[in-house]
């Protein structure tokens, strides 16, 4: 989906007001990471889990669906209490699309 | 003709901007981050006698939990004497597809699954609507 399709799908909002909820996403997601690993750090799993969930459905809305399946991937692992590796490997994954996409 | 009044529940910064501004022009909005908040909005809502036209909710939220605030809002209707199906139209945006016998059966009217489209959020939004001014005009034919 380029673009416009996106601007058109959100009821064809200006690109700069797109550009700036997108902006604004990136920098709440980067507080969200912090809290997250605390939560993971904690044993405080579900509160881990609805933060990734909270992640994946903002970055879902903006149709930046490469960051929502990472961030549901570490929804499903939390939520299946997966092995510590595999969560930090799915944080890792997050937090790497993260910096390169914002 | 006056914009209809919806509010507008989802504990997520920017996705409640941007849900916000697909209903710019055609609804007045109100905006809650949570539950509780939106309990607190529509208690207000009644007691100025303004009611909402329709409550757009996401469920998993923090504190009060989106099934949570629509069962106190049912419980308080039941008090006032409206009967399930005429009370405040609400739909649900959630992106837990497991959430949807909940939020049923906490008396939702519809939902919708994340990512939500401005021309899907603007037509569900209007059919909920017409649906119970629909069902409320053939149950009170005179008000």
């Amino acid at each position: 989906m380029n673009k416009n399709q996106i601007l058109s799908e959100l009821g064809d909002i200006p690109e700069t007001v797109y550009d700036e909820l997108v902006s604004e996403a990136f920098e709440q997601s980067g507080r969200q990471l912090v809290e997250l690993r605390q939560f993971v750090s904690a044993g405080q799993s579900r509160k881990a889990v609805s933060v990734a969930h909270s992640m994946k459905g903002c970055f879902a809305n903006l149709r930046l669906n490469e960051v929502s399946h990472a961030a549901s991937a570490l929804e499903a692992a939390l939520k299946n209490g997966a092995q510590s590796e595999e969560i930090d490997a799915r944080v890792s994954e997050l937090s790497v699309l993260l910096r390169l996409q914002g | 003709m006056a914009l209809r009044r919806a509010l507008l529940v989802e504990d997520d910064f920017v996705s409640r901007k941007l849900f916000a501004g697909m209903l710019r022009g055609r609804f007045v909005c109100d905006v809650a981050g949570d539950g509780l908040e939106a309990l607190e909005a529509y208690n207000l809502s009644v007691k100025n006698g303004l009611p909402y036209d329709i409550i757009i909710m996401d469920i998993g939220m923090p504190r009060v939990s989106g099934s949570e605030a629509l069962m106190l809002i049912r419980e308080a209707e039941a008090r006032e004497g409206i009967k399930s199906g005429q009370g405040v139209p609400v739909l649900i945006i959630t992106a837990h597809k497991s959430a949807f016998g909940e939020s049923f059966r906490a008396g939702c009217d519809a939902y919708l699954t994340k990512p939500v489209s401005a021309e899907s959020l603007l037509a569900k939004t209007m059919e909920v609507i017409l649906d119970r001014e629909g069902t409320n005009e053939q149950k009170h034919p005179d008000s």
